[in-house]
C-alpha cells in the first residue's frame, strides 16, 4: 500500500516537474561554419564556431566572455543514410563529438581549411565535451538553407560538474544553416551555422521537486 | 561580401501563425517574436549596448501563399511582411504575454524603433516528419534610429523547430527559431565613393 502510494506521489511530482519545466531553456548561442567530406554514406560532417554571450546570462553556464574566447567543435559525425528528393536532401548522422573550449588567446578563425580551423578552436581548456547521437540534417537546395538537430551527452570537461541537476544527456544541438552567397562562408566550408546548444531541463524545477520528495519522509 | 564588412544580428525566439501552424493556408499571417542575443559590427562605436538595453526583433505581416508539399518537404512562400528592431531599457520582453495576430505581445514592441524595413521575399521550408526547418528572406531597410549604420538591403536566415520538438515553446506559439540578419555596413560604400570622387582631380 505504502509502495503504491509512494509511486503515485512520485508520478504526481514528475508530472508537476514536467509542467513547471516547460518554457525553461538553458542555451548556449553560437555561430559557426559547417564542413563535410561529401554528402554520401560514409562521408563525415563537422562544424566549428564561437559561443556568444547571451543577455541576460543563462546560468549555470555563465562564461567569462570578456577575458576568454569560447569555441565549439563538432567533428567526426558519419553519414549513415541519405534521402535525396532532388530539391531537398535529408542526411542521417551517427557518432561525432562536441567540444566546448575556453581560450584566452582569442585566436579562433576558419584558417585556410577546416583542419586549420579545428586547430584554432580546440586549443585551450575543454570546458564541456560529449558525444552526439541521433543527428539529422535537412537541406533545401531551392532556398540554400537547412538545419541540423542532434542529441548531446556531455561526459567530460572542466565545468561538467556545474551542470548540477541538469541531466547531462538532456542536451541538444540545433542550427539553421545557409550557403547563400549573401553570407560569409570561408573557403573549404559548406555553410554558415546559427543556432544553439540547449537543454529543456530546469535546475530550479528539479531542485524544487527533490525538496518536496524529501519533505514527505 | 566579406565578413568584416557585415553587421551580423543574432536572434532567437518563437513564432505563431493565424489559425495554427499544422498546415499553412493561403492568407494566414505569420509573426516571429524574438530577442536579439548578439550584434557583431565592424565599427567600434556601433550603437549596440546590451548591458543598458534589450533589443527585440519582430517580424509581422508575412502572408502565406499556402503550403506546397513535395514528399517530406513543405515550402511556404510569404508575401509582404515587416521587420522591426526595438531598443528598450526596461528589459520587459516576455513570451508569457499571450500572442495574437491582432494583438502581438506588446513587451517586444516598446522602446525606441532602432531599425525597420519591409520584406521583399520570405520563404520557410519545413520537414514536418523530422520537426525541423529553415527560413530565408530579404528585407529592404528604410528607417530607425540606427539606420545610418546599416546599408539598405539585408538578408536573414535561420532554423526552426516545430512539433514534435518543443524546446520551451510558450502557449500561443507554434515554432521556435534561431536566426541571423546580415546587413552590409554603408561605410565601405562611402569610402569607395570618396575615392572615386578624389580620382577625378
Amino acid at each position: 500500500m505504502r509502495k503504491t502510494f509512494t509511486i503515485s506521489i512520485l508520478l504526481l511530482l514528475l508530472s508537476v516537474s514536467l509542467t513547471l519545466g516547460d518554457g525553461v531553456l538553458y542555451n548556449l548561442f553560437k555561430e559557426g561554419w559547417g564542413f563535410n567530406s561529401g554528402e554520401e554514406v560514409g562521408d563525415s560532417w563537422g562544424a566549428i564556431g564561437l559561443l556568444k554571450p547571451v543577455q541576460p546570462e543563462n546560468p549555470p553556464l555563465d562564461f567569462d566572455y570578456d577575458n576568454f574566447e569560447f569555441t565549439w567543435v563538432l567533428q567526426d559525425a558519419m553519414i549513415t543514410a541519405v534521402e535525396d528528393y532532388g530539391s531537398a536532401m535529408v542526411i542521417y548522422l551517427q557518432g561525432g563529438s562536441l567540444g566546448i573550449y575556453k581560450d584566452a588567446s582569442f585566436n579562433f578563425g576558419p584558417g585556410s581549411d577546416p583542419f586549420d580551423g579545428i586547430i584554432s578552436a580546440t586549443d585551450g581548456e575543454l570546458v564541456l565535451g560529449g558525444g552526439m547521437y541521433n543527428a539529422v540534417i535537412a537541406l533545401s537546395f531551392g532556398t540554400e538553407t537547412g538545419s541540423i538537430l542532434g542529441d548531446i551527452f556531455f561526459d567530460s570537461g572542466s565545468r561538467l560538474a556545474e551542470l548540477e541537476a541538469l541531466n547531462v544527456s538532456g542536451w541538444h544541438i540545433f542550427d539553421g544553416m545557409t550557403w547563400s552567397p549573401e553570407v560569409s562562408v570561408p573557403d573549404g566550408y559548406h555553410s554558415r551555422f546559427a543556432g544553439r546548444i540547449y537543454s529543456e531541463e530546469s535546475v530550479a524545477t528539479l531542485e524544487t521537486d527533490w525538496s518536496r520528495i524529501k519533505s514527505l519522509y | 561580401m566579406a565578413l568584416d564588412e557585415d553587421i551580423v544580428v543574432d536572434f532567437e525566439g518563437f513564432g505563431y501563425e493565424a489559425g495554427g501552424f499544422d498546415f499553412s493556408d493561403p492568407g494566414d499571417e505569420l509573426h516571429l517574436i524574438t530577442r536579439i542575443t548578439n550584434i557583431v559590427a565592424p565599427q567600434p562605436d556601433f550603437p549596440y549596448d546590451p548591458i543598458t538595453y534589450e533589443y527585440t526583433l519582430v517580424v509581422t505581416g508575412l502572408i502565406s501563399n499556402g503550403e506546397m508539399v513535395d514528399g517530406s518537404m513543405s515550402t511556404i512562400v510569404y508575401n509582404l511582411g515587416t521587420l522591426a528592431i526595438y531598443e528598450d531599457s526596461s528589459f520587459n520582453s516576455s513570451w508569457d504575454e499571450y500572442p495574437e495576430i491582432g494583438n502581438p505581445p506588446s513587451s517586444f514592441f516598446d522602446g525606441t524603433l532602432y531599425l525597420y524595413g519591409d520584406f521583399t521575399d520570405f520563404t520557410m521550408v519545413l520537414f514536418r516528419d523530422l520537426g525541423i526547418g529553415s527560413f530565408e528572406g530579404h528585407v529592404s531597410l528604410t528607417g530607425g534610429s540606427a539606420m545610418d549604420w546599416f546599408s539598405a538591403e539585408g538578408y536573414t536566415f535561420g532554423g526552426t523547430l516545430i512539433p514534435p520538438h518543443n524546446p520551451g515553446i510558450p502557449d500561443g506559439y507554434h515554432l521556435s527559431l534561431d536566426g541571423e540578419l546580415w546587413v552590409e555596413e554603408p561605410v565601405a560604400t562611402h569610402e569607395s565613393t570618396w575615392s572615386s570622387f578624389k580620382a577625378l582631380y
